[in-house]
């Protein structure tokens, strides 16, 4: 009932609310805290009591919903280690968010915190929902609050922002809802389950979808999920509702929103369509490093805070996704915990722009200079988050860069080294930023006798400061929770590395658990020797070829013979290392 | 395998009875300095101006006992003593060898085949640096609290330099590449901070910037090394694991069971890095070192596996040797960045707008020897590749030459000494790249020493000035200052590489090194001889240069008549004791560390393989011919510089009326402008031209915002459909309702 429970305390908490009145804005605010702090206290099982051996489902809940003809979808509810880490990222970072509105929104108090509960309710629904047709409910259900919260509560051009934050996302899940009653309809599947649907998909004859579907049903599912993380080209929604949104919006758009477009990939792109997956896994990466870098010259150029933080927000997404994409386990956790660490790290570099935006109501660079010497805590905790945020060791960003980085390493050494000059950008335009806001002469004399943090503030900051230390220097708990659960995740999408034959891919799926296990058991198998030399001469393997040969060739698809060109240098590899 | 010669009392063979205990507590050498980094930061507020100095010193000063405790635990080992004086051996002249100490506390990031530990490894190599860092730290947090006696964020200042003493020793105590890496950022980290310490003035705060932005360049490489050779090898770890707590086990070489002079190479568990690369060099596969397919088996050894990592899939049909030469090259520019070779040298000139004590501890002795330390403590792997190496020398060579030139010219007595730190840097790789490794760390001992007392030296300077850092205003400080000139001039000397001073020995030698190699290459007819004999020359030049410009500056310094204005000259002061007791400690380190060459420095570091050439002959040649090159290139620039700066009391000339060489090295080849203006300006606009362009033009405005105009376009005549007359409603339906009934009956059939 844990699930249930979490979903519903938020939405309970705000049923109250529309009672009070607007004089009883106080105790609106303290009631919407605690209303989320009981929510947070709950969810604290998911991570005590949950059990990190196996990539089951755990705390499931099942309750028959819609059962209409062939249409069955459930209120099917479960966790595993990755949703349940994004569960509490959401519920960790409402309470935080709810302290550091207090004196942020003024007008129509009630209503936000309203839709705050709401969104809290909706966030965690994705994250918990076992069942697709459900967690399209929730995915669309949390656009309402987040639209009101920017429209209402934001800045000036906020009616455009909310505007074309909506319609991008919209415009995605469209397509995927139709994906999604494509899919289902196709395989036939006893319910809208993951787990169902999953099974759908392949028969004792292979693939269900025929490669043409896949890759439109991919690409529609994957086009939602984008859009939402945002990848570049399709980020152009998220500087505007950054800037315009108000912090506490700022915050929850930055640290949980993105996160469904990640989770999203994890949970539904690379399982259901793992074709598709690995014949564009290749473009997918590109993207993620144009991301990386052209959200880093962004960053570099913007003349307000926010804008430039969304921008880094960009950059650090693709670095996320960029893990993912590389199919290796390292690269995968290590996207996983950068999304959580994103969530962290921007949320806090939000909250104490906000902070500074409550002081002096711009967000123009220009205007500050010298902070330092009138903001000196303010000072300390930016520098600190902007470290972790330029992923320096120790703290919570190094640990997701470098496993992230480490994974595309694996995948194509080509990918790593650019998406690293992303390490060298982020630190040009945070520092950069640090510099101009907090460093030199104070600029303008109105800034000297600005306040330093609240203890409100403070109490606002420490558990984030807390967490950015905690997730770096001991990551290995987080990573033992998700490992099973992105394991098998893994283990489906390099089981469909090359189209092989049936027969040959129970070969492949023992190579790649070989690669990706620890060093210290013994490999499954010799790799190449051990395939017949007659599939090897027909079919270019995945194992000997760089990443981009192989997508040439998968891409080609089976039909067409390989070029010659790809085939050649395969045959000599595997000579070579015939060899005794 | 340890010779040591003993210049030491007994006692220092007691800790070694506790080892294990010491092994266990390796962590208190980085911990104390984190503690009074945290026991500073939280008493900020309230602590008055002497205490929180007190508080960094005695950290700096527990963490060099402790470090002391458990290099004498490694280095002297209690048993073998017991042992060679129960054979009658005597004590003094007794050779044994040393017990590395290795303790690991946990797993620190373990995730799908990646792992790496939280361990510290105390050996000969690292606890001589950690001796050098905690110890120069120590001498330099005392002079700090002198020097900072005057500012208003005392307490901040020595957070920092605790914080860095940590992320030092972190760097130089870690048992693993990440860890190393970790430390590696920290020391960046604590350097951008202590550049930029006086932020309120912008130039400062932009040199930090400007540093950790240079150092991220090189950390890049760093970081892409690592994971080459976690592919490559499947560990970051340098050595096996520990067995029995913390012995180290070693890699063994036993005649094998094959047949005749066949061996078999033994290696232990879980082999590190370097203990893989040590057996690949004894199995000199294909009569070449390390020409083998990468993701083999080696069956020769017992444990040497590289079929378990992903090598061979990430780098298809490579040898071990070349992916080895990429994860060296790569990290070597790591070791550019942070020990400020050319081209990533820029950011040290610049950060002597820093503290004076910052400039002494971290830009000059202990954090950009960093890349030294890892050219030495990876020397295994970067062994394995001739081209490598000759990169390392070669850049080396260059920057040693090319700092040494601007050097010449520098007005700002800082500047003169940073651009010294940046060629004495290049020395120290020079030696490192032609294979003496242990002759490197020599020198990097030795720079710690007399570099930290130069820089030391002129902060006394600045601080008696009333904080002027212009040589030209200068002038006749002996008399007023004697303490501060006695052991300056010691400083100078060493420098210089006057005989039998400290930096005589090591430069000397790693010189002497290079012709040796040269000659070696000759003989052989490598093809390379030119090349190293280049290199010595650059080394010569350089190392006249260095002569000069040093006493230039203590000529220009000391010497002739005060230029400073009447009011500063009222004021001229001999620093106090707590700044001048340092000094003098130092410059006895400058003026007698030498006598570790002929004793036991390189005895400690003598795991580090025997340098360039074989032939014992060929090397002693060398010696003597190079003795005689350096010492007549010494005396030169030293009389040169004497002749014109203190007998004829010259002052620097007007730049305007110099000639084109004179200009080329005062704007230091127009390298650093080309960094600030040509670089930067390039940046901002390309990235000011893709947002304009790119962003809001072609996504925003033609993509995004086309969509919606496309919309309302095409909208806009649909929209007369929506009539409101039923009439035209009903026809549509029954139009629709009669195509879809068609298009049924099409299906049907």
């Amino acid at each position: 009932m844990l699930l249930t429970w979490l979903i519903v305390l938020p939405l309970a908490g705000a049923l109250p609310l529309l009672m009070a009145r607007e004089e009883n804005a106080p105790e609106v605010k303290v009631w919407a805290f605690v209303a989320s702090l009981v929510t947070f206290l709950v969810s604290l099982p998911l991570w005590f009591n949950f059990e990190p051996t196996g990539a089951a489902f755990q705390f499931v809940e099942f309750h028959r919903w819609i059962d209409i003809g062939s249409l069955r979808a459930n209120f099917n509810l479960g966790v595993d280690g990755i949703s349940a880490l994004l569960i509490l990222l959401t519920t960790f970072l409402t309470p935080i968010v709810m302290l550091s509105s207090w004196n942020y929104i003024q007008k129509r108090q009630k209503e936000f915190y309203i839709a705050m509960l709401a969104l809290e309710t909706a966030m965690i629904g994705v994250f918990a929902a076992r069942d697709l047709f459900l967690f399209y409910v929730f995915f669309e259900a949390s656009l309402i609050p987040m639209y009101l919260i920017i429209g209402i509560w934001g800045g000036e051009n906020r009616l455009y922002a909310t505007t074309k934050f909506v319609l991008y996302t919209v415009f995605g899940s469209l397509l995927m809802f139709i994906a999604i009653l494509f899919v289902y309809f196709k395989t036939g599947a006893s319910s809208f389950a993951f787990a169902d649907i999953l099974q759908g998909l392949n028969n004792a004859d292979g693939r269900i979808l025929s490669r043409t579907q896949e890759y439109w049903c991919f690409w529609a599912f994957a086009l939602a999920f984008a859009i939402k993380i945002p990848l570049f080209p399709v980020h152009t929604w998220l500087p505007d509702a950054h800037v315009e949104a108000p912090t506490p919006g700022s915050v929850i758009l930055a640290g949980v929103l993105l996160k469904m477009g990640g989770y999203g990939f994890i949970r539904m792109v690379i399982p259901f369509f793992p074709v598709a997956s690995n014949a564009y896994a290749g473009t997918f990466a590109v993207l993620c490093i144009i991301g990386i870098l052209y959200g880093s010259f962004m960053a570099f150029t913007q003349k307000d805070i926010k804008k430039l933080i969304a921008y880094s927000s960009v950059a650090h997404m693709g670095t996320c996704m960029l893990g993912i994409f590389s199919f290796t386990a390292v690269g995968m956790q290590g996207g996983v915990y950068q999304m959580v660490n994103h969530g962290i790290s921007t949320g806090a570099l939000f909250l104490l722009v906000g902070m500074l935006y409550e002081r002096t109501h711009t967000r123009a660079i220009e205007y500050y200079g010298g902070l330092a010497k009138s903001v000196p805590a303010l000072t300390v905790c930016f520098i600190i988050v902007t470290l972790s945020s330029i992923g320096l060791p120790l703290t919570n960003g190094f640990v997701g860069e470098f496993t992230c980085l480490l994974g595309a390493f694996q995948a194509n050494v080509w990918w790593a080294a650019f998406a690293g000059l992303g390490v060298i950008l982020g630190a040009v335009y945070m520092l950069y930023l640090v510099l101009r806001v907090f460093f030199g002469p104070l600029l303008r004399e109105s800034n000297r006798l600005m306040p330093d943090l609240s203890g409100r503030e403070l109490a606002v900051m420490l558990p984030l400061l807390v967490m950015i230390f905690v997730l770096g220097v001991m990551p290995n708990p987080f990573f033992k929770h998700m490992q099973p659960a992105v394991t098998e995740v893994v283990e489906i999408a390099n089981a469909q590395r090359t189209p092989a034959k049936p027969g040959n891919r129970k070969g492949k799926i023992n190579n790649t658990l070989a690669q990706n296990s620890q060093s210290q058991e013994p490999p499954a198998s010799t790799k190449a020797p051990a395939a017949p030399p007659t599939a090897n001469s027909n079919q270019p393997t995945a194992n000997n070829q760089s990443q981009i040969q192989e997508l040439l060739a998968s891409a080609a698809a089976t039909a067409t013979p390989p070029t010659p060109n790809s085939k050649q240098p395969t045959a000599n590899s595997q000579q070579q290392r015939a060899k005794p | 395998m340890y010779q040591l010669v003993h210049l030491l009392p007994d006692w220092v063979a007691w800790p070694s009875k506790y080892a294990a205990f010491f092994a266990e507590t390796l962590i208190l050498i980085p911990l104390i300095p984190l503690m009074g980094f945290l026991l500073n930061a939280s008493l900020r507020k309230t602590s008055s101006r002497g205490f929180s100095g007190t508080i960094a010193c005695s950290a700096a000063a527990l963490s060099f006992i402790w470090t002391f405790l458990c290099f004498c635990a490694m280095a002297y080992p209690h048993d073998q003593i017991l042992r060679l004086v129960a054979e009658g051996q005597e004590f003094k002249n007794a050779s044994y060898v040393a017990e590395p100490l290795h303790y690991i506390y946990g797993s620190w990031i373990k995730v799908g085949g990646f792992s790496c530990d939280f361990g510290f490894l105390l050996d000969p190599l690292s606890g001589v640096l950690a001796l050098v860092v905690t110890g120069v730290g120590t001498l330099i947090h005392i002079y700090s609290m002198g020097y900072m006696a005057h500012d208003r964020s005392h307490a901040r200042f020595f957070c920092y330099l605790n914080l860095f003493l940590f992320a030092m020793l972190l760097l130089t105590l870690g048992d693993n590449l990440v860890m190393m890496f970790v430390g590696w950022e920290g020391v960046g980290l604590c350097s951008y901070l202590l550049i930029g310490f006086w932020y309120e003035t912008r130039a400062n705060a932009v040199a930090g910037m400007k540093a950790f932005i240079f150092n991220r360049v090189g950390d890049l490489g760093f970081l892409l090394g690592i994971f080459t050779l976690f592919a490559v090898f499947g560990t970051v770890s340098y050595v096996a694991p520990p067995v029995k707590t913390f012995e180290q086990p070693q890699v063994r070489v036993e005649p094998s069971d094959a047949g005749e002079g066949k061996t078999r190479v033994i290696l232990p568990d879980h082999p590190g890095l370097l203990d893989q690369a040590k057996a690949i060099r004894h199995l000199n596969v294909g009569g070449k070192n390390a020409n083998i397919e990468l993701g083999r088996k080696l069956t020769l050894s017992s444990n040497l596996d590289l079929s378990k990592t992903m090598g061979a899939k990430i780098f298809p049909d490579m040898t071990v040797g070349y992916a080895v030469m990429i994860a060296c090259l790569l990290l070597f520019v790591g070791a550019m960045g942070k020990s400020a070779q050319l081209p990533l040298y820029a950011w040290l000139p610049d950060a002597m707008a820093g503290p004076t004590p910052v400039s002494a501890l971290i830009h000059a002795a202990t954090m950009v020897t960093a890349g030294v330390y890892m050219v030495t403590r990876l020397h295994p792997l970067f062994a394995f590749s001739q081209e490598a190496m000759l990169v390392v020398a070669a850049i080396g060579a260059c920057t040693a030459l090319f700092a040494a030139l601007v050097g010449l010219t520098q007005t700002d007595i800082k500047k003169v000494l940073a651009y010294s730190t940046v060629s004495q840097l290049g020395y120290m790789f020079l030696g490192a790249g032609i294979g003496a490794f242990s002759l490197a760390m020599f020198h990097v001992v030795t720079h710690a020493f007399f570099k930290a007392l130069l820089f030391l030296g002129a902060g006394s300077v600045i601080h008696g000035m009333s904080d002027e850092q212009d040589m030209r205003k200068m002038g006749g400080l002996r008399k007023k200052m004697p303490i501060t000139f006695i052991t300056m001039l010691i400083g100078g000397l060493a420098l210089a590489g006057f005989p039998f001073t400290s930096g005589w020995y090591s430069k000397d030698a790693i010189l002497a090194g290079v012709l040796a190699k040269a000659h070696e290459a000759h003989h052989v007819h490598s093809g390379f001889e030119n090349t190293y004999y280049l290199l010595y020359a650059m080394g010569i030049v350089g190392a006249f240069c260095t002569a000069f410009y040093t006493f230039r500056l203590i000529g220009l310094t000391f010497f002739g008549k005060n230029r400073a204005s009447e009011e500063v000259q009222a004021h001229i002061h001999e620093s106090p004791p707590v700044m001048t007791v340092p000094l003098v400690v130092l410059a006895a380190l400058a003026l007698l560390g030498g006598a570790m060459y002929a004793g036991t420095l390189p005895g400690f570091l003598a795991t580090l393989p025997p340098t360039y050439a074989a032939d014992a002959e060929l090397v002693h040649h060398a010696h003597v011919q190079n003795l005689w090159t350096t010492g007549f290139v010494a005396f030169a620039g030293i009389g040169l510089a004497c002749f014109l700066y203190i007998i004829g009391a010259r002052n620097v000339k007007d730049e305007s009326k110099q000639g084109f060489v004179y200009k080329l090295s005062l704007n230091k080849f127009y390298l650093e402008k080309f960094y600030d203006n040509v670089v930067t300006g390039v940046f901002g606009f390309l990235c000011e031209a893709i947002y304009l362009f790119v962003e809001v033009f072609l996504i925003d405005f033609l993509i995004v915002s086309g969509t919606a105009f496309l919309a309302k376009t095409v909208g806009r005549p649909l929209r007369r459909l929506q009539s409101g007359l039923v009439n035209s409603y009903a026809t549509a339906i029954l139009v629709g309702a009669l195509v879809i009934l068609y298009l049924f009956l099409r299906g049907e059939g």
